[in-house]
């Protein structure tokens, strides 16, 4: 059920009770009212009646009394109260009746009454005993009125008071509802319209305000609530932005520390056995051969001793970059060791290997590291998965085999992993 | 007190005002029931001159009984009326059963007997001095020691005639509702033909109770008998209604309106509402209820067959 509805309801109910508790005072004042003014009217009417009549009753004329009362029988539609009139002269005997039968009847009077005397009857009837007089008490009029005509407009004034109270109360009702509903519902419900979007996450939604009262200030308001939520919810959505973008700088930071040698920049020992392991299926999948290089500075520990492990590191990070300058791109570079460096070489041979292991080698022991006088050898051993199985535990041992052969052999040269390598691939 | 009580209270005391006078207003009166005129068709005849029956009363001739009743409808109705006197209630009633008259008056007690067969509908009531009513009296001399309707038993009553209402029936019919047979209850019965003789019978002692009409003993009526002057009223009949007017039912409703318009209108011209009360005791009309009928014809069957 609407709010408007309940409200009109409501309002209804209350004005309803107050409305049909004065009404039904004022309709029994009104009925009270109109039952005194019957009797006094009547009172009045039959004192006028028996002025008229004592003349004629005290000269006995009965056949003129009895004319009037006749003229009150004869037109009951004139006379709707009266139920009957009877005229009693001194001796209790009926002078003159609406029933003319009854004439000369005794009058059944326990006395004849000094004073008006008004007895309520059963069915509502009202029983008047008046003494007539002229000088001198003449006799009595007796005159039974009935309140049933009354009563009868009494109900249909109450009826109609009732009616009345309930289609006033229908249309106030109908008048509230419609009222209620244009000043209070239709604005209360845009505000919940407005609410819905905002929450459906249309932001810009506002109330549209056209009044200075309550539900105008409650409207604006609600409009700068909205309009703080709006830029609270974009500040929000912002720093979510900047805040996701940290992350994933983190998070690249992150994998780098994971992947790479924090001293040469290089990939560290784990992220080469991941990627090389990924490159040799790759390679094995295509059919292509994949080379590796093996390499370990010469006498690195004379370095440490002499010139202190902050000059080591420097070495380690010249012969690092010389690598990185000497390589495809494409091929993956890596320190696995103290001073142990690693290359593996998609789509290369055995001998294309050598060759940048020999452009390496040529290099650092033709030129002195920048900036000193020292001069730094590597020595070399060579594979590739032509001669040996895809397999890096396999190509490393195959290489390492070939670099022992050239540290046997005296150092900074290159050798080929000799056919004898474990793995040997058969031909 | 407020506006509509305080008219309701002038109206209830001019209502009793009213009564004291004896006055009406001669218009129709608002009574339930069907209007009596329904009968007619509107498309029922329209004779230029209405034949009217009446008959006798109390022996009178009717010439010039209902001169100002004919100059009434004439000169201020429009209306042709030519009076036709029957010898009899009954002779009018078989004449209007005929077709030979248009409207009639009748005594009740002949309306009543004939109602049922008659091709007529009621227009009106006559009224005397403003009431369509008038009452039977049992009478005695005054100086005779009967003051009671209980003295009467075994006295010798005299009666008007078996076809006179309050002359023989409504006393009769008084006597039943006191319990009494009036064959048994009273002594022997004369018949005597005319109220007049009635009430001069009872002065003379030829009879001791006579039955007669309020209006041949209630002093200032024109029908007084003088000999009334030495008699007493000992008891009352109900209510008897007066004369009754009809029309043909073979009228046009517009006619029969217009026929009972004026009879009602009638007592609103004082000059001729008193010439025709001098000449035939009617002063006027009143609005016709077949109600008013009903006691009598319950009276009427009470009666034993002649």
């Amino acid at each position: 059920m609407r709010l408007s509805t309940k409200v009109a309801i409501a309002l209804s109910l209350v004005v309803a009770l107050v409305g049909g508790f004065a009404t039904a005072l004022a309709t029994q004042r009104q009925a009270s009212q109109q039952r005194a003014e019957f009797r006094e009217t009547n009172l009045r009417a039959l004192e006028l009646l028996g002025l008229a009549l004592a003349p004629a009753v005290a000269d006995e004329r009965h056949h003129r009394v009895q004319a009037v009362l006749d003229n009150v029988a004869n037109f009951p539609e004139r006379f709707p109260d009266v139920r009957s009139l009877q005229v009693v002269d001194l001796e209790g005997h009926i002078l003159a009746d609406m029933d003319p039968t009854r004439f000369g009847e005794p009058a059944e009077l326990g006395d004849l009454a000094a004073e008006a005397k008004i007895l309520e009857l059963p069915r509502g009837e009202l029983e008047v005993v008046m003494p007539l007089r002229l000088a001198h008490p003449v006799g009595l009029l007796r005159a039974r009125l009935s309140s049933t005509r009354l009563e009868g407009e009494v109900d249909r004034h109450k009826i109609d008071a009732a009616l009345f109270v309930l289609a006033a109360m229908t249309v106030l009702g109908l008048v509230l509802y419609f009222l209620h509903r244009r000043v209070l519902g239709a604005p209360i419900a845009e505000l919940a319209s407005v609410a819905a979007d905002l929450r459906n996450g249309r932001m810009e939604a506002r109330a549209s305000v056209r009044r200075d009262d309550e539900l105008g200030q409650l409207g604006r308001a609600f409009n700068e609530m909205a309009s703080h939520l709006e830029a609270y919810t974009a500040s929000l959505e912002d720093k979510v932005r900047e805040r996701t973008a940290e992350l994933q700088e983190a998070n690249v930071r992150l994998e780098e520390l994971a992947t790479t040698d924090a001293l040469t920049g290089l990939c560290n020992r784990g992220h080469f056995e991941s990627c090389g392991a990924r490159q040799l299926a790759e390679a094995k999948r295509r059919g292509s051969p994949v080379a590796l290089v093996l390499s370990d500075i010469d006498h690195f520990k004379s370095f440490n001793d002499r010139l202190g492990h902050p000059f080591g590191d420097e070495v380690l990070k010249y012969v690092a970059q010389v690598f990185r300058g000497e390589v495809r791109e494409g091929d993956l570079v890596a320190r696995i060791g103290g001073e142990e460096f690693v290359i593996l070489m998609p789509d290369a041979t055995t001998d294309e290997a050598a060759a940048a292991a020999e452009r390496i080698r040529a290099k650092l022991s033709r030129e002195s590291m920048p900036g000193t006088e020292e001069t730094v050898t590597a020595s070399f051993g060579v594979t590739s998965t032509v001669d040996v199985d895809a397999a890096l535990d396999l190509l490393l041992k195959a290489a390492d085999d070939a670099l022992y052969a050239s540290k046997r052999e005296g150092r900074n040269r290159v050798s080929l992993a000799p056919p004898s390598s474990i793995g040997r691939k058969s031909s | 007190m407020n506006r509509v009580s305080r008219r309701a209270a002038l109206g209830a005391m001019g209502a009793f005002a009213g009564a004291l006078g004896g006055c009406f207003s001669g218009e129709p009166a608002r009574r339930d029931g069907p209007d009596p005129l329904d009968k007619l068709a509107a498309d029922g005849a329209e004779p230029s001159v209405l034949r009217v029956g009446v008959t006798p009363t109390n022996g009178k001739s009717t010439a010039g009984l209902f001169d100002p009743l004919v100059k009434y409808l004439r000169e201020s109705r429009g209306i042709e009326a030519s009076v036709v006197t029957a010898a009899s209630y009954d002779e009018v009633a078989k004449a209007v059963e005929s077709g030979d008259l248009e409207a009639a008056f009748l005594s009740p007690l002949a309306y009543v007997k004939a109602r049922a067969k008659l091709p007529a509908a009621l227009v009106a009531t006559a009224a005397r001095s403003g009431s369509p009513t008038y009452l039977g009296y049992l009478v005695v001399r005054s100086d005779g020691g009967l003051r009671s309707f209980g003295d009467l038993r075994g006295k010798r009553i005299g009666y008007v005639e078996r076809g006179s209402t309050s002359g023989y029936l409504c006393p009769r019919a008084l006597c039943r509702t006191r319990g009494f047979d009036p064959d048994t209850f009273f002594g022997e019965a004369k018949f005597l033909g005319n109220h007049a003789a009635v009430i001069a019978a009872v002065a003379d002692g030829t009879v001791e109770v006579g039955a007669t009409a309020s209006a041949f003993v209630d002093p200032e009526r024109f029908d007084r008998v003088h000999e009334a002057d030495s008699l007493r009223v000992v008891a009352k009949t109900a209510r008897i209604p007066l004369d009754c007017a009809i029309v043909h039912s073979r009228l046009s409703l517009r006619l029969g309106k217009r026929w009972r318009d004026a009879l009602l209108a009638f007592s609103g011209t004082p000059s001729a509402s008193e010439a025709l009360s001098r000449s035939w005791g009617v002063s006027g009309f009143v609005s016709a209820d077949d109600r008013r009928y009903d006691e009598l014809a319950k009276m009427l069957a009470a009666e034993p067959e002649p």
